[in-house]
């Protein structure tokens, strides 16, 4: 049985200019401790794919299941991480990581432990008691990641998270994300419009058609780990795969 | 510059262009008495043990007024932001109430709790309570919303997300909030005490009127006003230490930042 299974995932949005299609019939499954992937065009509903999954939109018709329980509402087992950081501005680096574990009651010295081990984790030591604004787009990114993985999640589920940071930052903190997959074994849904993302980071790719999204294919990372320094095989293997979808 | 040396600075130019003012009888000192004969009649009057008891008598009623309602609107106003539905539905009737001003509250106050403490404390909530619901009510509905979204993810229940998300968003605001409401406070407080009871700082004032002892009536305004600041600087320092992490953030500092460029 599949960690993740996503079984004919229908939505759409009605507003005053009539309804408006956004996922058709999309399935797909993901294994225990797996990359995945979700690519598309932008505004084909990756977001709200990952929105679904995450529990805060409900499906038209479609199934979602977890361990094979049917997802219902938002939890802590599947945490979304956004585009933008959106960490608690009245928080430091060390409150905000330590947010989850606060509401779930957790005593205050293990409280500590956890996040002193993830600011080690991500790299962020010496900014423990910075407030957000005082941290660059790169490191507020890396305390978001470090504030969903506090809280021990099933499923973390990434929303183009390093989209709004430059080139240079975000080859960083993908290879920061790959060194935490790898060392906490977590299963991450990845949604990305940059092929070249995808590639480099992911087991499989999903590739969704425009609006209203469909399944167009799925298939396995064709270059194996490490791929950090194969940079013109990624390359190479990008153009060949937009070939392959404008066709 | 130091400001609160500047500050002062301000106020005793003030005091200084009063007193001359007053000295070569531009205005009636009868009319005007300068100030430091209101500072004398203050210091008669303290010594009497007088003036305490009617300073004592307004700052309990303020603070308690200003006290309930905070405790009263706080929570209510939250819970109208998140539950719009409800705010619709009681929106007639809290602005059928809103334009009464505190004074048309008197009458009724006085037949419902007789004349003393009960009535100016009645008056001050009643006088603050509406702004300050509307007002947390508003700030309730304009916080971010993925920030809800991303501490719900993190695990938060509705409860946790209120006391843990909503309630530091809307901080900055409370403040600003609790700045207008005393203020506020002060202005029922008088206004009550010219009728309503028989001790505190308006009825000195009143009662200073008929007697026609001008100084009193300068003391009163003087003392409101001396108090009404002092408790706010109080409010700000707590402001201060609690949104430190506003600090950064303002835009006024982008003002500073490009006039020293």
């Amino acid at each position: 049985m599949s960690f993740l299974k996503v079984i004919g995932l229908c939505k759409s949005f009605s507003n005053q200019n009539g309804r408006l299609e956004v996922l058709r019939d999309v399935s797909f499954e993901v294994e225990r401790g797996e990359f995945v992937a979700i690519i598309g065009p932008s505004g084909c509903g990756k977001s709200t794919l990952l929105g679904l999954i995450a529990g805060f939109e409900k499906p038209e018709s479609g199934q979602i299941l977890l361990e094979g329980r049917p997802v219902k509402g938002w939890g802590r087992d599947r945490v979304l991480i956004f585009q933008e950081p959106l960490l608690f501005p009245w928080l430091t680096v060390k409150g905000n990581i330590e947010f989850g574990l606060k509401v779930l009651g957790i005593k205050k010295e293990e409280r500590r432990r956890r996040v002193k081990e993830l600011i080690e984790k991500v790299k962020l030591e010496g900014f423990e008691d910075r407030y957000p604004h005082e941290l660059s787009g790169g490191m507020k990114q890396k305390v978001a990641l470090a504030r969903a993985l506090a809280v021990d999640p099933l499923l973390l589920l990434m929303d183009e998270p390093f989209a709004s940071v430059d080139a240079i930052t975000r080859f960083y903190l993908q290879q920061e994300l790959l060194r935490i997959w790898k060392d906490y074994g977590k299963t991450i849904l990845f949604v990305t419009h940059s092929l070249k993302e995808a590639l480099l980071l992911a087991d499989r790719i999903v590739i969704l058609s425009k609006r209203p999204a469909q399944i167009k294919t799925i298939f396995q990372a064709p270059i194996p780990r490490p791929r950090e320094n194969k940079l013109q095989e990624l390359a190479l293997w990008e153009s060949e795969l937009l070939k392959q979808l404008e066709s | 510059m130091n400001r609160p040396l500047n500050g002062l600075l301000v106020v005793l130019v003030f005091l200084g262009v009063w007193e001359f003012i007053s000295r070569v009888k531009i205005i009636d000192p009868l009319l005007l008495p300068p100030p430091s004969s209101v500072f004398v009649r203050g210091w008669v009057l303290f010594l009497k043990g007088d003036l305490l008891s009617h300073v004592g008598a307004s700052l309990f009623r303020v603070l308690l007024g200003f006290v309930l309602a905070i405790v009263f609107s706080l929570p209510l106003g939250v819970f109208l932001g998140l539950y719009p539905k409800v705010a619709q539905f009681l929106d007639p009737l809290i602005q059928l109430f809103r334009p009464l001003a505190p004074p048309a509250w008197i009458p009724l106050a006085i037949l419902w709790f007789g004349i003393g403490d009960k009535a100016a404390i009645f008056i001050i909530f009643i006088g603050t309570v509406f702004s300050m619901v509307l007002g947390i009510m508003g700030a309730t509905r304009r916080i971010n919303k993925d920030l809800v979204k991303a501490g719900l993810t993190l695990g938060a229940d509705w409860r946790k997300a209120v006391f843990y998300i909503v309630i530091p968003s809307i901080a900055p605001f409370v403040f600003t909030q609790l700045r207008i409401g005393l203020a506020l406070s002060w202005m029922c407080v008088v206004a009550s005490e010219m009728v309503a009871v028989e001790r505190g700082i308006g009825f000195m004032m009143i009662e200073a009127r008929n007697l026609f002892r001008t100084q009193d009536v300068l003391l009163g305004m003087a003392i409101v006003g001396a108090l009404g600041y002092g408790i706010d600087l109080m409010i700000r320092h707590i402001e201060h230490r609690t949104l430190r992490w506003t600090k950064g953030l303002m835009v006024h500092e982008l003002f500073e930042s490009h006039r020293t460029l």
